[in-house]
């Protein structure tokens, strides 16, 4: 989700979103992701090249805020596509693309965070943040204040937490939709997301009041 | 309902899941509850603060990178292709027959570096005089040595002889 929509999502009216399972393998039927990914089963690469395309810049911030780190996150989304490639001759559309993929991407990330380097150092981001393009220099450094303080809060909240803030923050996914991708109730989500929230107030107020922002 | 209970609903109604009339309910309890008036405020201003978190651009040579993984990939399913209706039907034939080489290899190779014994000190010094024993293994078979033992025993046999 871009910066924009995701102010929008929060300053809005909220409208809810009724789906359920049967209804999200009706729509995968109608996803065209769905279709890419079946063509290419059939043997059309330009169709994976497609999907490539399509979605390597979404897994890339999805498993840097994941993970944190910038250089893994790129070999995680050349794992992620690399699984994909491989199942390709058993995919069946059970649900939309982008569900299905996101669940290969959680596994990876999930898989990464339980390597030895990240248990024994304190979870942070690479300093990679990409500093706007704001004009002045008191612009910058509050900015990068922000992104700081964003990927502080962010690096404090669990990791099945985190995924689930993650995916509904940033990458437009309703609760049935992470539910899926998380293999877990749609309780389970708004738990989740509630846990991860009040943690980050949390770290916030630590940093001195979440209202100044 | 309490304060507590519509904190829990607050999550969802950032997120826009909760329903119309939920929501509403919601908006008229944080009108006249300032505590909870309080904490949307700081959920809102967390989740704001979040949308800034920046994501990620790929490196200059990703695209390369992948590129050559997917090759090298995709070689990889070809082969395993090709190989497999082939290996299918004829792996256990070919395990048996490997198992059986294995073990025939193996016994031989065992069979003949199997080390020598070592011989005694007492069987070392019979080698050393080996040309020796064969020697005393002629002496032994001459006629003239038959009566060796009559001659070295002449003395006592002659004074049981003597009156």
């Amino acid at each position: 989700m871009n910066e924009k929509s995701a102010a929008a999502k929060v300053n809005t009216r909220p409208a809810k979103r009724q789906e359920n399972s049967e209804a999200a393998v009706a729509e995968s039927v109608r996803d065209p992701d769905v279709a890419l990914m079946l063509r290419f089963q059939r043997g059309e690469q330009q169709c994976f090249d497609e999907l490539y395309h399509k979605y390597k810049r979404q897994l890339l911030a999805f498993a840097y805020r994941m993970t944190g780190r910038a250089g893994r996150s790129e070999e995680l989304v050349q794992e992620i596509f690399i699984r994909c490639c491989r199942s390709a001759p058993t995919y069946r559309p059970d649900a939309k693309f982008s569900t299905w993929i996101y669940h290969i991407a959680r596994n990876c990330c999930r898989n990464e965070l339980r390597r030895p380097e990240y248990r024994h150092r304190a979870e942070t981001f690479d300093d990679h943040a990409g500093a706007a393009l704001v004009s002045t220099p008191e612009m910058q450094a509050a900015n990068r204040q922000r992104i700081r303080l964003a990927q502080e809060a962010l690096a404090a909240v669990p990791e099945r937490q985190r995924t689930a803030l993650v995916l509904s923050r940033f990458h437009q996914m309703s609760y049935e939709e992470i539910a899926e991708t998380m293999d877990t109730s749609v309780s389970a989500v708004k738990s989740l997301l509630i846990r991860a929230k009040e943690r980050m107030v949390e770290v916030l107020r630590a940093q001195g009041g979440t209202h100044d922002l | 309902m309490t304060c507590k209970s519509w904190r829990k609903q607050m999550s969802a109604y950032l997120d826009g899941e909760l329903g119309p009339a939920e929501a509403a309910a919601l908006e008229s309890h944080v009108e006249t509850c300032g505590a909870c008036a309080n904490a949307v405020a700081e959920l809102r201003s967390a989740l704001q603060l979040l949308d800034d978190h920046p994501g990620l651009e790929p490196s200059s040579d990703f695209d390369a990178r992948f590129a050559r993984r997917l090759q090298q990939e995709q070689a990889r399913q070809r082969a395993e292709q090709a190989l497999a209706p082939w290996w299918r039907w004829r792996w256990p034939a070919l395990v048996t027959v490997a198992a059986a080489v294995c073990a025939v290899c193996g016994f031989l190779i065992l069979g003949r570096d199997r080390p020598s014994r070592e011989l005694a000190p007492a069987e070392l010094e019979m080698v050393a005089k080996l040309d020796l024993l064969r020697d005393y293994q002629t002496i032994s078979h001459l006629d003239g040595l038959d009566d060796y033992e009559v001659v070295a025993q002449l003395d006592e046999l002659l004074e049981g002889e003597q009156p």
